[in-house]
């Protein structure tokens, strides 16, 4: 006992001083960590909602919210609302389901390239996809009711690439035995896809339906683009009586209606999500392809897959080629001219997106690695920031817009030019999370152990393991969060004020509302020139991407 | 390799690692239950024992990555308690390896003497040094996730080696491999780990490894230490039932020794057991022994000590193992070797011999 004691009587002092040091800087990187978030999180999501639900319950009474819904046209928008999105999931499954398969059964050349293409949609800004659908039945003169059924086109264009990657990644890697088990006791190939295959795929499939309900459900940009006046959703209407008729009672139930409907989706999508993540685990199982029927039906995949990704691109391109009756760029020469419509050029427009990009994805960047590695370490708040910092993914731009126009204005926060890049990191934090959160989990506990044993402080340890590690996350979580801020149409609608925060897709919105041929070739040259920067960058992420980093 | 270019300490402790009474907690769960070993200088301890008894635990406790409830441990005369783990000058292989699949091979091995600051020339001649050893000279440049699984192994020995750690700890280094490439490697490992005149701890649930590997081996169960020696003398006289299975042995007889020391087992006379004999110690009625399956012997009709009928004829690396019971209707099974052409089968009454000078009670 009294060799204990005097064995621990010397280093007993110094060792209780580096500790309580240590205490200290643990506590204030805790601090640092989740502090910084979670303000910014409260500030800038949980306190605007808060705001919007407050206004719609507090500013009028249950019998007002009642008589809201009640209306006719109300309801009349409510259930155009769900039908274009159901419309719109079943559509995207009919065209993303062969690709899918195709890309998960097939080993082929060209197979990362439809792979790679297929996914740009997804990040192309919502006013440049339906600009290319505006086009695609303007070039070829559809009589079709351009109000519907070009918005069910973009809307299928844009979400291909999710049930492409959700359905497709996961059928790549479901387990084969129970399909070749089913063959060798006498099933053909369309029984084993009736009761083996679709059963395994059961949740992956509900699961991308949800989501591509959800994205269509909160679309904005398309319908306020292609909608017209007559078609409206729950979006445009909040929007409609926020800015136009500054009725906010009536946005505020409806952004209300919005917050519950995309919460509960949100809940239900996750809760599918969670179950599919740990069955498929398998390598990649793609075989060549070797029979003439199976070349016949990949070639058609392909041929529709490029129908469907390459014609309406094809088309935007050439109508913004097109200068009276011949081609030209002058379309885009008077990108750089000052038009009486605009407050400053499209070009300077172009320029405030790329420096609210910049800024967007640098604050993203760091918000997202304090609550990436506060939600690493776990705890209550680890797991609140969870899920508060996805928030932004399923409540809609527009309500996020609508509650910083409710909410912010008491701290006059609503007119300053800076918000805009703000509310864009906001939009942008979760891809920044969703990078982040599973690279950070995939490091093995070993690996930073081994490097402890071999002499690596923890400093050195995040710097010489953890950081090599994700900083290729980081990356992809900036890139898309600039991708998605360059953009980024809903909350911006709400938020610009001037010239100082008049980016390109409020430009190619206000040239695409206003008639003339001349503004239309403009706003498309417009589209073109942020499709490309966006796809570029999209492209990059995606080939730099590690195999375990992935947005979908 | 004739000369030994790695161990340039000069000062040598005998003792190089004390595990003392350490005692490691896991919420209620005692995972270490003061637990104590020691390994001299350029010894390999191997610690054996099931999977759960605590054995990769008190790796982590010597590495600094579980904190200890009780007592203590000293590497090289120096108490760990309060050095953190990056301070310990240790060398850890995982079964899984834990390479750093972002650094090349090279950037593996030179990890740990990057992190010491050491001079990149110095760096890039021991990583050198430290790959010809494990013969990879020519993978340095490839990725570390880009290895088999006997590659990685090697770079994850070579990356603990090159610091010249002060004990070299291996957590079932070779267990994810098969079983020709395991052999190979415990050979390897031993003589360079001999050559090197490295102190390691060894943890394996594999026996086979453990007595091929290590100088002392010490078997746990529960967080405890059941038995210890060097493998022959461990193997001789396990000192326990659970050790003796353990390691392997079968013929665990309950015995009768009478008073003018004949000993007596299942009906039969074994004969006199000699004066010095341990057993003659014991002499409580159903002893325990462990009777070493070499112990046993086939005689020719008349004499042997027992006769017993074959119940399985194997064939095991060059030699047949029979099994055998006493009576035909039941009783322990006994397993003998013979090292002859043809073998008797199945049904046969065999009479069987036994060495009673190697036979130990065990508790």
């Amino acid at each position: 006992m009294d060799s204990a004691v005097g064995r621990d009587r010397a280093p007993l002092i110094g060792r209780s001083l580096r500790l309580s040091a240590g205490v200290w800087r643990r506590l204030l990187a805790a601090m640092v960590t989740a502090g910084v978030p979670v303000v910014f999180l409260t500030l800038l999501v949980i306190w605007p909602l808060i705001a919007v639900l407050v206004r719609s319950m507090a500013g009028v009474g249950a019998s007002d919210v009642l008589e809201i819904v009640g209306r006719p046209s109300v309801r009349s928008v409510l259930a155009f609302t769900v039908w274009q999105a159901t419309v719109s999931a079943l559509g995207t499954l009919c065209v993303g389901l062969p690709i899918a398969h195709v890309l998960a059964r097939y080993r082929f050349w060209g197979r990362d390239v439809i792979r790679a293409v297929v996914i740009v949609p997804f990040v192309l800004p919502t006013v440049v996809v339906a600009a290319a659908f505006g086009a695609l039945f303007d070039r070829f003169g559809l009589e079709l009711d351009r109000s519907v059924w070009a918005v069910l086109a973009a809307h299928i264009f844009f979400n291909v690439a999710v049930v492409v990657r959700i359905v497709g990644g996961f059928w790549a890697r479901v387990d084969q035995r129970p399909a070749e088990v089913a063959a060798t006791l006498g099933a053909g190939p369309f029984h084993v896809l009736r009761t083996i295959t679709v059963r395994q795929l059961a949740p992956v499939l509900a699961g991308s339906f949800l989501l591509v309900f959800l994205f269509s459900f909160t679309s904005f940009g398309v319908i306020r683009v292609l909608g017209g006046l007559r078609r409206a959703t729950i979006e445009t209407e909040i929007y409609r009586f926020a800015i136009a008729r500054q009725e906010f009672e009536v946005a505020a139930v409806l952004a209300g209606i919005q917050v519950v409907v995309v919460a509960v989706l949100a809940v239900v999508t996750a809760r599918f999500q969670r179950r599919h993540a740990d069955i498929g685990n398998r390598a990649d199982r793609a075989t060549k392809v070797t029979t003439m029927r199976q070349r016949l039906h990949l070639v058609v995949v392909c041929c529709l897959a490029i129908a469907v990704i390459g014609v309406p691109m094809a088309v935007l391109v050439e109508q913004s080629l097109t200068v009276g009756t011949g081609y030209g760029f002058g379309n885009y020469a008077r990108l750089l001219e000052r038009s009486p419509l605009l407050p400053v050029s499209a070009a300077q427009a172009l320029v405030t997106s790329i420096l609210f990009a910049i800024v967007a994805a640098a604050v993203a960047a760091v918000v997202g690695i304090l609550a990436s590695i506060a939600i690493e370490r776990g705890g209550p708040t680890g797991r609140a920031l969870e899920a508060f910092a996805l928030l932004p993914l399923g409540v809609s731009a527009v309500t996020l817009g609508f509650g910083y126009l409710v909410g912010l204005t008491a701290f006059d926060l609503n007119r300053q030019v800076w918000l805009v890049p703000v509310a864009h990191a906001v939009i942008g934090l979760p891809f920044v999370l969703a990078a982040m959160v599973p690279a950070l989990r995939s490091i093995d506990p070993r690996v930073r152990e081994a490097a402890a044993v071999l002499g690596a402080s923890p400093r050195a340890v995040r710097m010489t393991v953890d950081w090599p590690l994700v900083r290729r996350a980081i990356a992809t979580g900036a890139g898309f969060a600039a991708a998605v801020s360059i953009g980024e149409f809903g909350a911006t609608s709400f938020l610009a004020r001037g010239a100082g925060s008049f980016t390109a897709p409020l430009a190619v919105f206000r040239l695409l509302s206003n008639p003339g041929q001349q503004l239309r070739g403009q706003a498309l040259a417009l589209c073109v020139v942020i499709g490309v920067l966006v796809a570029a960058m999209a492209t990059l992420i995606e080939y730099r991407r590690d195999d375990g980093v992935s947005l979908l | 390799m004739t000369e030994c270019r790695c161990c340039d300490r000069t000062t040598r402790l005998m003792t190089a690692l004390l595990v003392d009474e350490a005692s490691v907690r896991y919420g209620d769960r005692t995972a270490l239950d003061r637990f104590s070993v020691a390994a001299d200088t350029g010894q390999i301890v191997a610690v054996v024992g099931p999977s759960g008894s605590g054995k990769s635990t008190l790796l982590r406790a010597i590495a600094g990555l579980e904190p200890l409830s009780g007592g203590r441990i000293v590497l090289d005369g120096r108490d760990l308690a309060g050095v953190p783990t990056h301070r310990r000058g240790l060398g850890l292989m995982f079964q899984d390896h834990g390479l750093f699949s972002h650094l090349d091979v090279a950037g593996n091995v030179a990890y740990g003497l990057r992190m010491q600051g050491e001079d990149p020339d110095v760096q890039r001649s021991r990583t050198a040094e430290l790959l010809d050893l494990v013969g990879l000279e020519n993978l340095g440049s490839r990725r570390a996730d880009q290895l088999s699984g006997g590659e990685a192994q090697r770079v994850a020995l070579a990356r603990a080696l090159a610091p010249r750690p002060g004990l070299l700890m291996l957590d079932e280094p070779l267990g994810s491999l098969d079983r020709a490439l395991r052999h190979q490697l415990t050979e390897e490992l031993r003589l360079l780990l001999s050559e090197l005149g490295q102190t390691a701890v060894h943890v394996t649930h594999d026996q086979a490894e453990a007595f091929a590997l290590a100088d002392r081996v010490v078997v746990v169960a529960d967080g405890r230490v059941l038995g210890e020696g060097a493998p022959a003398e461990l193997w001789a006289d396990p000192g326990s039932r659970f050790v003796a299975e353990f390691l392997g042995h079968r013929n665990l007889w309950s015995v009768d020794l009478d008073g003018d020391g004949r000993l007596r087992w299942q009906g039969a006379s074994l004969g006199e057991v000699d004066v010095e004999h341990p057993l003659r110690r014991r002499r409580s009625p159903g002893q325990v022994v462990v009777v070493p399956i070499t112990a046993l012997s086939l005689r020719g009709p008349g004499c042997g000590q027992f006769s017993a009928t074959v119940t399985e004829v194997g064939f095991r690396q060059g030699r047949y193992h029979i099994v055998a019971k006493r009576s035909q209707g039941g009783g322990p099974e006994i397993g003998v070797y013979l090292d002859a052409p043809t073998a008797p089968s199945v049904g046969e009454t065999i009479e069987i011999g036994v060495d009673l000078g190697v036979i130990r009670p065990v508790d």
